[in-house]
Order: structure tokens, then C-alpha cells, then sequence
């Protein structure tokens, strides 16, 4: 994510015991370089950012995973990144909300307001 | 009326249109004359609180400070100012007590000494006096008042003044004023009468309106790309329009001028304007100054009328501002905090975010002991608002500083004995703190969690009831953060907690609940607290049975929430289900909680699956399912909602049910579903939950199901079919399960929808092609062969239209499908048909969604698969000419997945071949291929092609055009990184060469281009090994040249970094050189190595 956002930061805390999950549409994605294919090791995270607010939220994009997480599914380094060892550089949380996100959201709230939805 | 007379009425020829239509036209331009809910909204949310955001105590003048001991007198005043006022209502209250044995007090009659005459004359002034004081009296007696003293020249017949509103009150209906003639003019010679009309004045504020309209500039010099310029602008940026040339001015002014002008573009112009000029504020803050920009953004922010958007983008400014200042905020702190803090008690999470990061930021440039001295005078405000603020930002102080260093202020408030509110302000910093981190995230607190615990003590018998409170919740806070260590510390709290229990009632009493509730479930972490942790599970089990009847919505939520984390089980409570599961039931499970609020719903639905859990599944399970079949309707979808989360989370429970309960259970869910009047997802997920769980077992209820769903396809309004077409895509799998090898009902289903393809809506349209995909999905490839009516034959054609639908769900759903049949059952299928379906899944390569660009080049490769790669890849081949770069990008990634299905050998003499086309886009497209193609290929099939695509990377590498250089780095590196291991050292050679060519770009200094160039010098590094990669840095190292050696040292840290161990046999013997200028060959022998 934070390859193609440069606004966006990454924790890069010491990673512990728990696996980075992801929403449905950051899935299958390598969080350091956005590749799709070739998922090879499981992302680990740090103890703070697997608990707290952000405990079930995807770690890329920090949309809502359920209560239990269970619309998370685990990410993975890709293999090219665990080749040049990035996947030992620390916890890759995204730990901010990025301008994009949130002029997104600010565009959403106007447009809301504009127009009513047929079906919800 | 007479059918006769209707009849009669007919005859007379109607020429108007149907009632029908005039009735849908009616609908069509129904004017909305009440509010509209967002406005509503919005005046709700405008509540008290918020507007105090607005007018905080910001004193935004920027040439006036205080110092910190004027502030703190100035706080003492205002606090002894509410104290007085607070006596003095007192005081009011005692006397208003009195005040009606005064009133009571009889009046004598008539003394014995006042005659009659004086009697009356008295009485009557008492009267004529009350009459004046009326209330209509007065009003009117204060419009003569007005009038006379407004000084109006009217006409006044018997003391009434003749103003337009007396007239119309005395004259009928009808008529009208007239106005003079256009022509006429009074004569200037006859003396006027002064007894004539005069208008009234136009008050004052609308003649500055006015002004201030006539005044809003179109365009202002200098400043282009504004979208709108509004009224309230002309305060902040009126000077702008007056200046007309900067000619004359001194630096200053030119510097407030110019940063004037960007922040203009900032907030009121367009996208792009916005970003220029938010990079150029950004960049010159430091040129620009702290004062000078504060100064212009802080009193913007306050607007109360700025638009989210407005208000958004320029929090954004001021979070870059203050990076680019960092300590030369200082001075600024207080003022930029009373304008941000505001932020984060807004409703919306990702604001409050955003004002986090802000003051976090601050906090970092300011430094702590400027963050106290700003923020102590509030700490005991005599504004509860100022208060609660305060505390947050403290907690985000603490937060981002370490709890280390700030321990020591928080001591000493939490300790302060001059006043209450620091006290209680103390405490919420804790409370506030806890709730920054969240729940389980208490590694920071827990070193000082016994200090805070023991300081924390005695405010529980408080002589202030709001301390006790908060005492008791902000205990329970920092239990939940810890959990599940720290029952030690805790320990000394138990006693007065629980005496606290024991004397509240209401509010109290909720609090202390919470606290005991969440301080137990650390008990059962630790072995030593084992009958502790039983003693107060059964006595807090007591007591919140007790108050399950609680009106209190509080004090119902609190309860909710211990139950769930409490270690309840069936030997702690034994007579759990006359004292636990039937009360429970009787006060939770109701048509009055069901209706009550989202939050307690959700936690009665949770409870329920909790006591499921711990005491009786199926007793518990077999209670709500009744509930499927009541009559209102929110209680039947808390049960639904309840039986998903108790099916979801232990499906296997379900095996003990009997086929009575089963009967009820599928019975129930069915009449949930089909009389649900508000379309509601949970009823889908019941629903998907329980057939799942079922599974085969779910085959004699099926016709029924399916009769449902069927019926409710054909439904009139379009939320129905849509739902219905969403279930069918859920349990299709069950159906095939269902079905043991007899087919028919998918083919039907299959048909069913198959013929409902023609539907409008194109929300349900994507349902019901989702509902296609999941049967289809279902069925196996033998069976699908097989199937005639409709064939696949049949329903490719028709989805081929579908595929030109604009709406996003219905492409991506389409898209799907496609793909779906192209890899279940492509060879019945037509390869023109396919070419004419590739055509359209190029057109979607364009669209916005992720989703949809992801599926269609999945369905790439998939047609590639069946029809071969030749075809295809001629068409992607001229789709790189376009101009839009997503479609390039998009065409290259499909060329990739077409590569990798039918192998490389198939497509890459034409890929490579297009590369001599002299067009660059086209270049960088076959680049851009080749790097995704290398991506997906896995190491065996690369090393194959090395030698083939050397020479046209060396043309690439050799290019004047930095992204061919680029483009072509990214594809050594994926190269370089799919051969380690693999690729011996007949390819070092090409790796070399391929290090030759590209280590002289480690100069470029655009960003994209430098981070792929090092990305694949590192990737070469990893292939060839460090000995060989190092020999190229030595040289570049200590070059005289720092902008030769930096770069060089960059390359030489990340080999340090990943391989620094095999770095050491490489370093060169600097000791061996010797220091004139003769040159030595002599090697130790074991120095020698190949």
C-alpha cells in the first residue's frame, strides 16, 4: 500500500506473535509491494497494533473485519520480498489514515447528503 | 354516490390526464416543504456541546499574549465568578421559597378608619396599575413607544399611528396600497407634511449584507481555479480585492499577501489548484512563517459556517504546516490547540483521527513542559466542556511522550487537594489514556499500574459523587486494557469497590458494576485468585439479577457487558436456569428491548450466545426460536440475528437437536424471511447460517424453501427480488449437497434465472447474475455439459450485452461469470464468440473499480487457456497504442497472465517483436509486460529466456528515456529475484552485464526512477553474491565527489544491512598498502582464491 501512497506510514515496530489480516479487497496482497502473486510467508504484526482500535481492521486499508475478524483473512509477503528480506524489517501496519482515504470519505459524506440511495 | 349518477358523470368528456399518471406525476414533483432529515440532523447535532467548538475560549489574537501566571488568575476569576453566581441562584431559590407566604399574606378589607371614597380611589389605582402591567397592555403600549420614539413621520388619528400593519388590521380585505404615479414628483416648493408616510428605515445589518454582497468579487487578481467564493471569504480574504498591486508593499505584507492567496486556492478552488498550492504553502512555511500562516488559517476554522470539505483540507494544511515548522510552533501551541482540540469529541472516527495525529504532531514539536504549561490553567476550569477536552489531549500528550515522562504531572494532579475538578480532570486523563490505547493494548501502562491503582484508591470514597464515578469507571478502563495480568495491583482496590457497590444506587451503582465486572475476569487469569473469582462472579451474578429489571439504559448496558466476559459456568451457579436463564429471558428477551437501541440489541444478541455457550446450547438455542414467530417484527430479527451468532460460532451443536426443534427452527426462519417488511441483511446471514449448518439435513424442507424463493423473485418491488436472488446465491451449495446427483432443481433454478435476465434494476440485475454464477459454480463440469435448457451455449450470447451495462455491479458479477464458464466449459463455445467477449473486457479495463479490472484480466487468461494465445495477444498488442495509462497498464498486466497460462515461448516473440515499433509508449508497454510476465513466471521457466531478452533490456538500459531505464530495472529485478538459487554460474555472466548497464543510473534523482534502480541493484546483489557486487563499490566510496559518494555508501549500507557476514572475506587489506607510491603484488597463499 504505502508503495503507491507515500503519505501513508508504517508502524515498523517489532513484530510479536499475532498475523496481520486483511479485508476482501486488500486480499491477496503483499504488504510492502502490492504484488498478487507468489504469497510466501505469513505477516506478522506487533503487539500494539494487533490490539487497541485497530484490532479488527485490515492492516492495509483499516476496513472494519467484523467484530470477530471474521471477514479477515491473513495476508502474506510475497516471495520477491522475503528474497530481499523485507519481511524482517518490522511490523508493516499501516498506522495512519491516509489523505486519500480521507478525502474520500469527505467526498462520500457530500455526495450522501446530495443524493439518497434507491437500495440499500 | 348512485352508480347511476357516476355513470352519468362520465358521459361528460374527461380531457385530463389518467389519474395513474397524474398521480405519479404528482409523486414525481412532490415538493418537500417539511425539513429534510439531514437538516434536522444537522440542528440536532448542533447541540450545545458542538457550538461551544465554535466560540471555545479561543482568544485567536495573535498580537496579545498572556503569560501563564495572568492565565491562571484570570481561571481563578472565572471559577469564583461561577461559584458567586451559583450562591446568588442559591440565594434566589430560598428566597422564591418565602416569596409565597408573602403573596398570601391577606389584605385588610377596609380599615376602620378610611372612608369609603378613599377606599375606591385606592382600589382603583391598584387596578388601572395592574392593567398597565398586563401582558397584551404592555405589548401594545411598547409598540406606541417604539413608534413615537422612532421618530416617524405619520399621519395619527386619535393617538393611533396610521403604519401599514395598524391598516390592515382596521381595513377589510382587498385593498391595497397604491403607489404614486411613475411621473410624479413632490413639489419642492410647498413646505412638506410632516404628518405623511414615511417608510421605515432599512435596519443596518442589511444595508452592510448588501454591501458585502455588492462587494463579492468574481475573480480576484492573481488568483485563478476557484470554485466558489463565499460571503463569509470576504471577512478572512478581503483584502485581496483591495489590494490591487504589490508594487509598494514591504516584504512583510508581500508575504502575508502571497500566503493569503494560496490559502484562498487551498479552500475554495478546484482539485488540482487545491494540490499545487497545498505543496506550495507546504514547502514555503518555513519562508512564510509561523505567524503569518496561523494567523490566516486558525480564525478560518472557527467559521462555523465552513463545509466539511473546507474544513478537512485545511486540517490536512495545518497537520503539513506544523511538520514543516516543527519547534517553531512553539509560541503557537495554545492557539492551535484551542482550534484543533474541538476535533475530538466529533462524531465522525476518522476526524477525530485526524485531530489525534495533529496534536500528537504538536506534542512532538512543543515538547512536553510547553504542553503543560499551556494546557494546566484548563485543567480546572469551571467549564465541565474545557474540562473533558482537556483531558483528552492530556491523554494524547501522555500517550505520545511515554507514560514515563508524563507520570510525574499525573501524580501530582491525581494528588491535588485545592480543588475537585483537577481531580476528576486527573482521573479522566487515565480513563481518557486507556481508551486512546483500547482494549488488551495496555503494555505501556502496565509498569505503572500499581502506582496508578494505589493513587486511584482513595478517590473511591470520595466526598464527590462525580469522583467516585469516574474513579470507578476509569478503574474499569485500565482493568480491560491490562487484561489479563495485573490482578496484583488491582487487589488492594476489591474492598472499597465493593463496599462502594454496595452503598449506590442508579448511576453509582452502574459504575461500580462495571468496575467489579471487569476486575474479575483478571481474577480467573491467575491460579492464587480462584475463590476470589468465584466468591464475586455468584455475588455480582446476584445483583445484576437483581437490577435486570433496571429501567436505566446505562445501568442495562453495563450489566450486558460484565456478562459477557464473566467465568460463569453451570458449577458456579447450579440452579442456573431459575436464576440466571429465566430471568435473563423475562427482562432481556422483550418486544420493548427489542426495539430499544442498536448497541443494547447487539449485546443482548451477544449475551445470549455467551449463556449458550456456557450453559445450555440447545435449552437457550430452543428459547429463541420461539421468538422467529412472534408477531413484531425487531424482536423476530433479534432472534434471527441471535440464532446466526450462536449457529455461526459452534455449528456443531446443532447436531444434537431433535428433528421437532429442527422443524421449528427452519420454520421459524422461513416466516422471519418472508415477513420481514424492512429488507435487512441479517436475515440472509440466519439464513445462509443455519442451511449450512444444517446441510443435508436441510433436504425435506427444501421444496418449501425454494417455493419462497421463487414466489418472491416474481415480487413487485425490487428490494424483494433482489434479497431472494442473494439467498439462492448462499445456498446453492446446499442445494447441490441436497440433491445427491439429481440435478433437476439447479437446472431449474438455473432457468428461472436465466429467463429473469431481463431485469431492470440493476441492483438486482447483479444479484441475480451473482445468484447464475453461485448455481452454475454448484453444478460439476459432466453435469453442466449435459444441461440443455437453457445451455451454456445459450446463456454466454445473452451475458454478452450485460457485459456494456454501466452499473458496477452488475460488470463485475458479469465479468465473473465469464470467467466462470470459460474455465468449466469453454469448448462448447464459439472462439468468435470469445474474441467478440475479449473486445468487451478490454472496454472494461477502463473502469474505475479495482475489482472489475482485477476480473477481466483474469478472464484473460482463462479465454486464452481455451482459444489459444495468438488472437488475443494481437489485440492486447494494439491496445498499447492508446493514450489513457491505466489501459496500458491493465493491457500489459493481461499480457503477463496470458503469457503465464499459455507459456511464454507462445507470446513473447511477438511481444518482443512489437518492441521495434518507435513510439514510446508502446516500448514502455512491452517493458511494462515483460516486467509483469518475469513477476508471475516462477524461477525454472525464467532462466530459460535470460539470453533471449538481453539484448532488448541492453537497448531499454541504453535508452535516453528514464522510464525505459526504469521500466527495465523492475524487470531485472524480477529476473534477478525468480533465478536465485536456480541459475548457475553459466548466467552470472548475464547478470553482470545487466549490473554494468544499470549501476551508472545510481545518480538519477527522480524518485520513482531511483528507488526501482536500487531496488534492482539489490535484487542482482542477492543473485550474484556480495563478493562480486562489492568490487563495483569500493571505487565510488571515497570518491572526493560527496554526490558520487553517497549513493555509493546508500549501496554499500543495504548490503551491509542484509549480508554483513559475507561481507567480511571481501573487504579489501587497506594495510597492506603500503604509503609511497610503490605497488606490491605479493599474496599470502591462502588470500587465493577463484
Amino acid at each position: 500500500m504505502s508503495r503507491h501512497q507515500y503519505d501513508l506510514i508504517q508502524c515498523m515496530k517489532q513484530p510479536g506473535k499475532s498475523i496481520g489480516l486483511v479485508c476482501s479487497a486488500c486480499e491477496g496482497r503483499c504488504p510492502l509491494c502490492d504484488s498478487y502473486v507468489k504469497p510466501t510467508t505469513k505477516v506478522r504484526i506487533c503487539h500494539e497494533c494487533s490490539m487497541g482500535h485497530l484490532n479488527n481492521k485490515c492492516i492495509l486499508c483499516a476496513n472494519y473485519l467484523g467484530d470477530d475478524k471474521e471477514l479477515g483473512t491473513p495476508a502474506y509477503y510475497c516471495l520477491e520480498c522475503v528474497r530481499l528480506e523485507k519481511d524482517r524489517e518490522g511490523c508493516p501496519r499501516i498506522v495512519n489514515v491516509g489523505s486519500l482515504k480521507s478525502d474520500m470519505m469527505i467526498r462520500k459524506k457530500k455526495e450522501q447528503a446530495s443524493t439518497p440511495a434507491l437500495l440499500k | 354516490m348512485a352508480p347511476g349518477l357516476a355513470k352519468k358523470r362520465d358521459l361528460v368528456g374527461s380531457y385530463t390526464i389518467s389519474s395513474v399518471l397524474s398521480e405519479e406525476l404528482r409523486k414525481e414533483h412532490k415538493h418537500e416543504d417539511s425539513i429534510t432529515s439531514a437538516k434536522l440532523q444537522e440542528s440536532i447535532v448542533k447541540n450545545d456541546y458542538t457550538r461551544k467548538s465554535l466560540h471555545g475560549n479561543a482568544s485567536l489574537d495573535f498580537d496579545k499574549t498572556m503569560s501563564y501566571k495572568e492565565i491562571m488568575e484570570q481561571r481563578e476569576f472565572e471559577r469564583e465568578e461561577v461559584r458567586v453566581k451559583k450562591l446568588i441562584e442559591k440565594k434566589k431559590q430560598d428566597n422564591s421559597l418565602q416569596e409565597p407566604e408573602q403573596i398570601l399574606r391577606r389584605k385588610r378589607k377596609r380599615r376602620w378608619d378610611v372612608t369609603p371614597e378613599e377606599y375606591e380611589r385606592t382600589n382603583n389605582v391598584d387596578s388601572n396599575q395592574l392593567s398597565l402591567v398586563s401582558e397584551a397592555d404592555a405589548e401594545a403600549s411598547k409598540f406606541l413607544q417604539k413608534i413615537l420614539e422612532s421618530n416617524q413621520k405619520l399621519p395619527v388619528v386619535n393617538g393611533i399611528p396610521l403604519t401599514d400593519e395598524i391598516l390592515d388590521k382596521i381595513l377589510p380585505d382587498g385593498f391595497k396600497k397604491v403607489t404614486p404615479p411613475d411621473g410624479y414628483k413632490p413639489d419642492v416648493d410647498i413646505a412638506p407634511d410632516l404628518d405623511y408616510y414615511v417608510p421605515p428605515e432599512v435596519s443596518q445589518d442589511l444595508v452592510a449584507a448588501r454591501a458585502m454582497e455588492s462587494q463579492i468579487p468574481t475573480d480576484i487578481q492573481g488568483v485563478t481555479g476557484l470554485e466558489f467564493f463565499k460571503q463569509e471569504d470576504m471577512k478572512h480574504f478581503g483584502k485581496l480585492t483591495t489590494i490591487k498591486d504589490t508594487e509598494g508593499l514591504s516584504s512583510e505584507e508581500k508575504n502575508e499577501i502571497n500566503s493569503m492567496k494560496l490559502l484562498l486556492k487551498i479552500k475554495n478552488g478546484s482539485q488540482i489548484t487545491r494540490k499545487r498550492s497545498l505543496r506550495r504553502l507546504t514547502d514555503n512555511a518555513r519562508k512564510f512563517g509561523p505567524k503569518v500562516i496561523f494567523s490566516q488559517i486558525l480564525p478560518i476554522l472557527l467559521e462555523p459556517n465552513l463545509g466539511d470539505q473546507e474544513r478537512h483540507v485545511l486540517v490536512k494544511l495545518v497537520g503539513r504546516i506544523l511538520f514543516q515548522l516543527d519547534d517553531l510552533v512553539r509560541p503557537y501551541t495554545q492557539k492551535i490547540l484551542s482550534v484543533i482540540s474541538p476535533m475530538l469529541i466529533e462524531e465522525d472516527f476518522t476526524l477525530r483521527l485526524e485531530a489525534r495525529e495533529i496534536i500528537s504532531a504538536l506534542t512532538r514539536a512543543a515538547g512536553l513542559a510547553n504542553m503543560i504549561s499551556t494546557l494546566r490553567p484548563d485543567i480546572d476550569h469551571a467549564d465541565e466542556y474545557v474540562r473533558n477536552i482537556t483531558s483528552r489531549v492530556f491523554a494524547i500528550v501522555a500517550n505520545t511522550l511515554g507514560l514515563q515522562t508524563f507520570f510525574p504531572f499525573l501524580k501530582a494532579v491525581l494528588k491535588s487537594k485545592k480543588n475537585w475538578m483537577a481531580r476528576h480532570t486527573g482521573i479522566k486523563i487515565v480513563q481518557q489514556l486507556c481508551i486512546l490505547l483500547g482494549g488488551g493494548n495496555g503494555t505501556s501502562i502496565l509498569p505503572f499500574l500499581t502506582q496508578l491503582v494505589d493513587i486511584l484508591k482513595p478517590s473511591l470514597s470520595d466526598e464527590v459523587l462525580q469522583v467516585r464515578t469516574i474513579t470507578a469507571l476509569t478503574l474499569a478502563q485500565l482493568a480491560d486494557n491490562v487484561k489479563p495480568y495485573g490482578i496484583e495491583s488491582f487487589e488492594t482496590v476489591l474492598e472499597p469497590a465493593w463496599l462502594g457497590l454496595k452503598h449506590h444506587r442508579g448511576k453509582g451503582l452502574a459504575s461500580f458494576l462495571k468496575c467489579i465486572g471487569a476486575i474479575i475476569p483478571l481474577m480467573q487469569h491467575d491460579k492464587n485468585y480462584e475463590e476470589y473469582s468465584n466468591y464475586y462472579t455468584k455475588e455480582i451474578t446476584n445483583i445484576m439479577t437483581r437490577e435486570f429489571n433496571s429501567p436505566d439504559d446505562d445501568m442495562r448496558k453495563s450489566i450486558l457487558r460484565i456478562m459477557l466476559d464473566l467465568p460463569l459456568s453451570r458449577h458456579l451457579i447450579t440452579k442456573y436456569r431459575s436464576e440466571l436463564i429465566n430471568p435473563f429471558m423475562k427482562s432481556f428477551w422483550n418486544r420493548r428491548t427489542a426495539s430499544d437501541s442498536q448497541q443494547i440489541t447487539r449485546l443482548v444478541v451477544d449475551v445470549t450466545a455467551e449463556l449458550g455457550k456456557k450453559f445450555d446450547f440447545l435449552e437457550v438455542f430452543e428459547a429463541i426460536v420461539i421468538f422467529t414467530k412472534d408477531e413484531n417484527e425487531q424482536l423476530r430479527r433479534v432472534a434471527i440475528a441471535a440464532i446466526n451468532k450462536m449457529i455461526t460460532s459452534s455449528p456443531e451443536e446443532l447436531i444434537a437437536l431433535d428433528s421437532q426443534l429442527e422443524v421449528k427452527l427452519v420454520d421459524g426462519v422461513l416466516f422471519a424471511f418472508q415477513e420481514q417488511t424492512v429488507q435487512h441483511k441479517i436475515y440472509l446471514q440466519g439464513f445462509g447460517a443455519v442451511a449450512t449448518a444444517l446441510n443435508v439435513r436441510l433436504k425435506p424442507h427444501l421444496n418449501s424453501i425454494i417455493s419462497t424463493i421463487l414466489y418472491r423473485l416474481k415480487n413487485k418491488s425490487p428490494e424483494i427480488r433482489l434479497q431472494s436472488s442473494d439467498l439462492i446465491a448462499i445456498i446453492a451449495p446446499v442445494i447441490k449437497q441436497c440433491s445427491e446427483g439429481d440435478e433437476n432443481v439447479l437446472y431449474k433454478l438455473i432457468l428461472i434465472l436465466y429467463e429473469s435476465l431481463g431485469e431492470v434494476y440493476p441492483d438486482v440485475l447483479g444479484s441475480i447474475i451473482n445468484a447464475l454464477y453461485a448455481c452454475i459454480d454448484a453444478l460439476d463440469k459432466s453435469s453442466l455439459y449435459v444441461m440443455s435448457n437453457p445451455s451454456i451455449n445459450q446463456i454466454l450470447p445473452t451475458l454478452t450485452p450485460i457485459l456494456k451495462n454501466r452499473q458496477e455491479k452488475v460488470q463485475e458479477a458479469c465479468i465473473k461469470l465469464v470467467g466462470l464458464i470459460a474455465q468449466k466449459n469453454a469448448e462448447t463455445i464459439n472462439a468468435k464468440e470469445w474474441m467478440r467477449i475479449c473486445f468487451e473486457l478490454l472496454e472494461m479495463l477502463k473502469s474505475p473499480k479495482k475489482r472489475i479490472r482485477v476480473a477481466a484480466n483474469d478472464s484473460f487468461g482463462y479465454i486464452a487457456k481455451t482459444i489459444g494465445p495468438q488472437d488475443v495477444i494481437v489485440m492486447l498488442l494494439n491496445n498499447l497504442r492508446v493514450q489513457e495509462r491505466q489501459l496500458r497498464v491493465c493491457t500489459a498486466v493481461a499480457m503477463g497472465i496470458v503469457a503465464k497460462t499459455c507459456a511464454p515461448f507462445t507470446v513473447l516473440p511477438a511481444i518482443m517483436n512489437e518492441y521495434r515499433i518507435p513510439d514510446k509508449n508502446v516500448q514502455n508497454g512491452v517493458l511494462k509486460a515483460l516486467s509483469f510476465l518475469f513477476e508471475y513466471l516462477d524461477g525454472k521457466t525464467t532462466k530459460d529466456y535470460l539470453f533471449a531478452i538481453t539484448p532488448l533490456l541492453e537497448d531499454a538500459l541504453t535508452d535516453r528515456d528514464q522510464v525505459h531505464r526504469q521500466t527495465a530495472a523492475t524487470v531485472i529485478k524480477h529476473v534477478a529475484l525468480n533465478s536465485v538459487g536456480l541459475a548457475n554460474i553459466d548466467y552470472h555472466e548475464v547478470f553482470i552485464h545487466y549490473l554494468n548497464l544499470i549501476l551508472p543510473n545510481v545518480f538519477e534523482t527522480s524518485p520513482h526512477v531511483i528507488s526501482r534502480i536500487l531496488e534492482s541493484i539489490d535484487a542482482l546483489r542477492v543473485v550474484l553474491g556480495t563478493g562480486i557486487f562489492v568490487n563495483y563499490l569500493w571505487a565510488g566510496l571515497f570518491h572526493p565527489a560527496r554526490k558520487v559518494r553517497s549513493p555509493y555508501w546508500k549501496l554499500y549500507n543495504y548490503a551491509y544491512m542484509q549480508n554483513s557476514d559475507s561481507l567480511v572475506p571481501y573487504y579489501p587489506q587497506i594495510e597492506n598498502l603500503s604509503d609511497d607510491d610503490t605497488v606490491e603484488y605479493h599474496i599470502e597463499e591462502l588470500d587465493l582464491f577463484l
